[in-house]
């Protein structure tokens, strides 16, 4: 008993870390734009596959190509924001909904048209070792990795936004939009920047990914559930609240897998259930401000 | 002869549909101090978004050292050295005083010499020093409208916007912020002051215009606005409302205070 | 128009669905059939947008009123009109649901739920086999299904009514209402009317009218499973129909719908369509035009609108 308790408390960890990534990504671009990405899991897909595609067709790690992954996903965003939304920023919020839908779609539908459905995944040594803690207790040596990954990626976005002129400008623009212009903060140039960054984190965490799950078109709209999820749990404009809700989520869904019968089936709707359970009872989550009808 | 820093020609700005002021020419000339006065919704607030291009003009132009400005984003105004302490403080919440006022600083002008900009801050809010480590969401309103004019100085401003210092603060906080004011006068850096506190205002000024309903209704020098009936009447019929009330009472005391009291 | 002769406009419409489908060749009865649940579906996304409360997940609806009638008929034997209850009510419920757990919150939330909760019951109908067959799906017993005539007329005169009931609300005295709710639901307030409420009633009838399309389909095809009943299509084609033939009209849902099953129609025959193609084409719609129209594609259908009525904007960029 005691070794289930600590085998899901160890899988919860880990998993918690990967979604921190998952979810920090459209958390930080909705602080700063109050625009939700409804593309964002179609993002982490396309990292998902182009590390798989780094993998086969270079033969190069994912872990080595996670950075020059979270680049081109930089840059992709970047561009992605300047040529769409940047134009319509000023627009009603419906606006917004259906063209960051409309993103996703066509992201998602490229993806099948060029690589079909058939479900891919990379295949680095380590995603197959694990470690014995204990008699009970397994660590996969892959999912370690990737949460060690992960964390280290969310404490450098941490230490940017607290120490860097950037950074600082950053969480300005996020509580006071007007303000930050009058601070000479390009508040337009600051929205590309964190979506940039949105999409940096969004592809490195489909590169992560690309071996701990099956890699197709479709793994994006389960991604995005979740992700909703932590965000609005953990507060839509609160970057440690992100952390909190993931942690939260991946810790339910590793319970109900393991306690559960077919726990994992069924774990893919607590993300659901959590979201409503937070609107019902605390729409503005755990550490957020944002909510009420504007 | 002064020359003009800051030049309002026909200015014409507004809200969606709706045209909040009209016809709005004025002149900051260089070192002044210029106030504008008027009762709420004269559209006082709404020229101060005008020059710090918070909000864009309809029609007319603006004029700063010259260079026209009509179409400059806001930030780069700040760089160009026109900085505003908003209506409301707008301080940033979540952030401690020091970050509030680094990011003050963060204009590439005024970013090097952030060091110096900090100590001259700190020097005239000393209860700025105290609080630096403070969330600036949690202070006081009087705490708040010093780290907002402090903010705007640390961005070096060659043109100092203050936009209704005095709004909910005590009289005791009016007249500690005033005193600051004038101190920055005193500095020669230009300010442009947006006050409903008339007296308080006129006291610091050199010049000023009234504005009714969207539209410059009166200008003069300070000691003329003082004594004219306009200004009189718009200042006893604000007397009459809930805020006037408190803004007689405040303004008396800020007179006793202002006579007896030693002068900045 | 007069009250009189619209009721009889109507009212002559649906004697005509009953009465034409005996002369259609089979293929355009099909047509129609189809047509018919994509007005539905169409209608109802377009009287929630109406509300301000942009739906994503539109094809859960479908998908309950499908599952409904698979379980229902299957195991009560029930005749496919009286499948419609359970459906709608189903339908209802968790359109409510979905008002609820939303309250006051900005339309964002809303989009968000709409989009969780349509996962989720993707997600119930596959683990719950014992109930819905699961991945594998469940057939409607071909014995209780109705004859392609009837289906046509069922479908048709359904689709007719929903046009009534949106041309209705669009003449009463809700309309209002609704144009406020679109800008600010504070606005809405002062109008007299508790947002909150209204927002139920809303989504409420949305919920039962969307249910029907995915009766008609369930008894039409006679088989589903959670992939299909739940179909992301779904959602898509409920969006682009309004968005196409006219955003927050009445007659708009209805000519896109036709457009949009017409233009698919000869993709197919002159594309080979492939899966992928007809959703990536959807995708592009609603992104060039969002971007293209002058104000989106919202603001295209709010400008010709502008002209009646006095509508309390509250300024954008005001802090």
């Amino acid at each position: 008993m005691a070794s289930l308790i600590f085998q899901i408390m160890v899988d919860s960890l880990l998993l918690g870390g990967v979604y921190t990534l998952m979810a920090v990504g459209l958390s930080l671009a909705f602080g700063v734009t109050r625009i939700i990405n409804f593309a964002h899991g179609d993002v982490v897909m396309y990292g998902a596959y182009a590390a798989f595609f780094a993998f086969v067709g270079l033969n190069i790690d994912p872990l080595l190509s996670l950075l020059f992954v979270a680049v081109l996903g930089g840059i992709g965003g970047y561009l992605l924001f300047k040529l769409t939304l940047d134009r319509i920023l000023d627009a009603a919020s419906i606006n917004q909904v259906l063209l960051t839908f409309g993103i996703g779609l066509v992201l998602q539908n490229v993806a099948v048209i060029l690589w079909t459905g058939d479900e891919r995944s990379t295949t680095p040594s380590y995603a197959f070792d694990s470690w014995f803690i204990s008699d009970d207790v397994v660590v996969a040596k892959g999912r370690l990795i990737a949460f060690g990954l992960a964390i280290a990626f969310v404490v450098l976005l941490l230490a940017w936004l607290r120490w860097s002129e950037l950074g600082r400008a950053t969480r300005a623009v996020s509580q006071n939009r007007a303000a930050a212009s009058l601070m000479g903060i390009n508040v337009r140039a600051m929205y590309g920047l964190s979506f940039a960054l949105s999409s940096a984190f969004g592809t490195a965490t489909g590169a992560i990914m690309s071996f701990l799950l099956p890699v197709t078109p479709f793994m994006g709209f389960p991604i995005l559930v979740k992700a909703f999820a932590i965000i609005i749990l953990g507060g839509l404009d609160s970057i440690i609240g992100t952390v909190i809700g993931a942690f939260f989520l991946a810790t339910a869904e590793t319970t109900i897998a393991y306690v559960v019968p077919q726990g994992i089936g069924w774990a893919e709707g607590v993300a659901f259930f959590l979201l409503v359970m937070v609107l019902i009872a605390r729409p503005n989550g755990i550490l957020g401000t944002v909510g009420r009808e504007a | 002869m002064t020359t003009a820093m800051l030049e309002l020609h026909t200015i014409r700005a507004g809200y969606n549909d709706a045209i909040a002021i009209e016809n709005i020419s004025l002149t900051v000339g260089q070192g002044e101090v210029v106030c504008l006065l008027g009762a709420n919704g004269a559209g006082k607030t709404t020229t101060m978004r005008v020059v710090t291009g918070l909000i864009p003009l309809l029609s007319g132009a603006i004029r700063y050292h010259g260079e026209d400005i009509s179409h400059m984003p806001a930030h780069e105004r700040v760089t160009a050295g026109i900085c505003l302490s908003p209506e409301g403080r707008q301080v940033f919440p979540d952030l401690t005083v020091m970050e509030n006022l680094s990011l003050g600083s963060f204009n590439r002008r005024a970013r090097p010499n952030r060091k110096q900009s900090l100590e001259r801050v700190l020097t005239l809010f000393p209860k700025l020093h105290e609080r630096r480590s403070q969330a600036a969401g949690l202070m006081s309103g009087g705490e708040q409208q010093m780290l907002a004019i402090g903010r705007a100085l640390m961005g070096e401003p060659k043109l100092l916007a203050l936009d209704e210092p005095s709004l909910g603060l005590s009289p005791k906080m009016v007249s500690t912020v005033f005193e600051s004011i004038r101190t920055i006068a005193k500095s020669g850096i230009t300010i442009l002051l947006v006050e409903q506190n008339t007296r308080a205002a006129l006291a610091i000024a050199q010049r000023g215009y009234v504005l009714s309903a969207g539209r410059v209704v009166h200008e003069g020098t300070a000691t003329d606005l003082a004594q004219s009936e306009m200004v009189q009447k718009a200042f006893v019929g604000a007397a009459f409302t809930k805020q006037g009330v408190r803004t007689s009472r405040r303004e008396r005391r800020l007179a006793q205070s202002n006579e007896g009291g030693a002068g900045a | 128009m007069s009250s009189t002769r619209v009721w009889i406009v109507f009212a002559a419409a649906i004697i005509a669905s009953f009465v034409m489908p005996h002369f259609l060749p089979p293929g355009l009865s099909d047509w129609v059939t189809r047509l018919s649940t994509l007005i539905l579906v169409a209608i109802s996304w377009n009287m929630m947008a109406n509300a301000g409360l942009i739906s994503l997940g539109h094809s859960g609806f479908w998908g309950l009123g499908a599952y409904s009638v698979a379980l229902l008929a299957n195991a009560f034997h029930m005749p496919f009109w009286l499948s419609l209850i359970p459906a709608m009510l189903l339908g209802a419920i968790f359109g409510a649901f979905l008002a609820y757990i939303t309250g006051r919150l900005r339309g964002l939330f809303f989009a968000i739920s709409t989009l969780a909760t349509s996962e989720a019951l993707r997600v119930v109908a596959l683990m719950v086999p014992k109930l819905t067959g699961g991945a594998e799906g469940v057939f409607v017993f071909d014995q209780i299904r109705p004859d392609r005539v009837t289906m046509t007329s069922f479908a048709l005169s359904l689709a007719v009514v929903a046009v009534a009931i949106s041309y209705f609300l669009s003449r009463s005295r809700y309309q209002y209402a609704l144009r406020a709710m679109r800008d600010s639901e504070s606005a809405v307030q002062m109008l007299g009317v508790n947002p909150a409420r209204f927002r139920i009633g809303v989504t409420t009838l949305s919920g039962a009218v969307a249910a029907c399309g995915g009766v008609i389909s369930a008894w039409y095809t006679g088989y589903l499973d959670p992939g299909s009943a739940f179909d992301l299509k779904v959602t898509i084609s409920a969006q682009i129909a309004p968005l196409f033939g006219g955003l927050y009209t009445v007659a708009g849902p209805v000519i896109g719908s036709i457009a949009i099953l017409t233009l698919s129609e000869l993709t197919r025959l002159y594309f080979n369509y492939s899966g992928g193609v007809g959703l990536l084409v959807y995708g592009c719609i609603l992104v060039f035009g969002v971007l293209l129209m002058p104000s989106g594609l919202v603001g295209l259908w709010k400008r010709r609108r502008k002209r009646a009525g006095p509508v309390a904007a509250i300024p954008a960029g005001v802090k």
